[in-house]
């Protein structure tokens, strides 16, 4: 269980720290105005040594914490491997294996890798394509029972998506109870980018274009994909756009299908 | 020697003189180091000759001698001219001069209401139910740049309670007035007045002022007031010191300046000591943490050997 942060580039902001540092060094140094009749015999004389003294400990101390807390809640902080009794799915990418199929055992070990990082209470399932290569001649074995679904794969998949890769328009639409899950999402899809980009080439286009909205922001008009993250029904315009070819993953807890996981809408595909 | 104690209700006063303090009040009385001259009735010693109260001797017939004082009586008995002589006692004119400048506003942080004013204002209570008890005259002058608040000389309990309204509206302000301002003080504090100055003694002026009415035949008395700060420098940490009538300031750490503060401020208060020692005026120094009485017993404590006035 390690704590990481989704927006590590908000500890820049432990900058201000300075500030209620320097606030307290100089309002020690105003000086107190003492009426003084006598003032004919006084010269000015300062300490010898001016030491950067700090009074009020506990005051600077309280102002600190007070802005490195503000600093981390907006570099939103959150638990990995946090055990929980949330449902795993792990959808095995069938469209492009071979990126992970060269080190056979490597694959193997990152099966029980997940296997062991997940509490015993959480269920497993898995959708696979049906065919799962790189593993090592034998069935996985692992210490749950593992709900396997077995879904068709693309069969286009693989060699024309590689060929051309085309930008793909992922639009995410999610409600406020959705909205913290939403950025997982988004966080997730940025990575999808990242790999990718490694793959093919560093000057290409992004793979992915992601448009992340509130469910009443009308989709980009070439959408190829909709995450939709809301217990509503889709709107009249979304329904046509999926009529007409889009495709929809949308949250089980939203859905009218009760599937752990995500449930492929009509025209959804497996691929991811 | 019928010294009449008014047994007086003090109200107006009340809160100027403490009971401790009006308690000790009974063994101070004011009086000159030389005979006065003037005529009426008071305490003081006096040589002056005619109709006083207790005979003293007969002495010859002088011409330019006061054809009254020639004891007629004793001329039909022994057929030659004697004038009685008495020991008279002639009335003292008391002149409380009081700085009002604003550094007689100076204070100390630990109880900032009882100003250097504060203070006079209570000796001065204190010296006027003396006068008022001794039936002598007084008056009350208070001095700084605005002008010369001057009440004349009168006596009983009225003119105290007039000079009581004065200092109660006295306020520490400006600076010590420049020596043509001062011209009206000459009118009316007369010689042979005994005059008390109550001040910090920080303006040069008003100790040259002073030595000059000293030198002038006035006595002089002076009550310097000074705070608890002022001799102490108690203060710790970093200040801006600002002088209420100049406006200057010092900026400095208290820890660090007070050594040579002290210093240097002893060495002032022993110079100012010797120059009124040489103009042959009393100083008392009443710091604010003491009673107000303080420097009135210093100056005008009954001592055994004394007593009042002089034979």
């Amino acid at each position: 269980m390690s704590i990481g942060l989704l927006f590590p580039a908000a500890l820049a902001a432990l900058a201000a720290l300075a500030l209620p540092l320097l606030i307290h060094l100089t309002r020690r140094s105003e000086r107190q105005l003492m009426a003084f009749a006598a003032l004919r015999w006084l010269r000015a004389k300062e300490r010898a040594r001016r030491r950067l003294r700090i009074d009020e400990w506990l005051l600077l101390a309280l102002r600190l914490l007070l802005l490195t807390a503000v600093v981390l809640l907006l570099a939103q902080p959150m638990w990995f491997g946090k055990s929980s009794d949330h449902a795993w799915v792990v959808v095995v990418p069938g469209a492009n294996p071979d990126a992970v199929i060269d080190d056979p055992t490597l694959r193997d070990a990152s099966w029980r890798e997940l296997d062991a990082t997940l509490a015993a209470s959480q269920s497993l399932t898995v959708i696979v394509p049906e065919r799962l290569p790189g593993l090592d001649a034998q069935r996985i074995t692992l210490s749950r029972t593992v709900d396997w679904r077995i879904v068709a794969a693309r069969p286009d998949v693989g060699e024309t998506e590689q060929v051309t890769p085309r930008t793909q328009t992922v639009a995410i639409r999610h409600d406020l109870a959705h909205a913290e899950i939403s950025r997982y999402f988004d966080a997730a899809a940025k990575a999808w980018n990242a790999g990718t980009e490694d793959h093919v080439d560093a000057s290409a286009k992004p793979s992915f274009v992601i448009d992340t909205a509130r469910t009443d922001v009308a989709l980009p008009a070439n959408s190829d994909w909709l995450l939709w993250l809301s217990s509503e029904a889709l709107p009249p315009a979304n329904e046509r756009w999926l009529a007409a070819g889009g495709n929809v993953l949308r949250a089980s807890d939203a859905a009218a299908i009760p599937t752990p996981g995500f449930q492929r809408s009509a025209a959804a595909r497996a691929d991811y | 020697m019928a010294v009449h104690v008014p047994d007086h209700d003090g109200q107006a006063d009340f809160d100027l003189i403490p009971p401790v303090v009006r308690a000790r009040l009974r063994t101070l009385h004011l009086r000159m180091r030389r005979p006065t001259h003037t005529p009426g009735i008071g305490l003081q010693s006096s040589r002056n000759q005619g109709p006083g109260l207790e005979f003293a001797q007969y002495r010859a017939y002088q011409p330019g001698d006061d054809p009254r004082s020639v004891d007629w009586k004793l001329y039909a008995r022994s057929d030659r001219h004697f004038v009685r002589e008495a020991e008279r006692e002639s009335p003292l004119t008391v002149w409380l001069l009081i700085d009002a400048s604003a550094s007689m506003a100076q204070s100390d942080p630990d109880n900032p209401a009882l100003t250097r004013l504060a203070a006079a204002r209570s000796i001065a209570a204190c010296v006027l139910e003396l006068a008022l008890a001794q039936g002598e005259r007084f008056g009350v002058v208070a001095v700084n740049d605005r002008g010369i608040d001057l009440l004349p000389a009168g006596s009983g309990t009225r003119q105290r309670d007039r000079c009581l309204r004065q200092l109660h509206a006295l306020q520490a302000q400006g600076q010590w007035p420049d020596e043509t301002a001062l011209q009206p003080l000459w009118q009316h504090l007369g010689a042979n007045a005994l005059v008390l100055l109550l001040s910090d003694g920080f303006d040069e002026a008003g100790v040259a002022l002073a030595e000059r009415l000293a030198a002038a035949r006035r006595e002089l008395r002076f009550i310097q007031i000074l705070s608890v700060g002022e001799r102490d420098f108690p203060f710790r940490g970093d200040f801006r010191f600002r002088d209420p009538e100049t406006g200057d300031e010092v900026l400095g750490n208290a820890e660090a300046m007070r050594a040579d503060y002290l210093a240097r401020f002893a060495e002032a208060r022993a110079q100012l000591q010797s120059r009124l020692t040489a103009s042959g005026i009393d100083l008392a120094t009443l710091f604010l943490d003491q009673p107000v009485d303080t420097p009135l017993q210093q100056l005008f404590a009954d001592r055994a050997a004394t007593g009042v006035g002089q034979r």
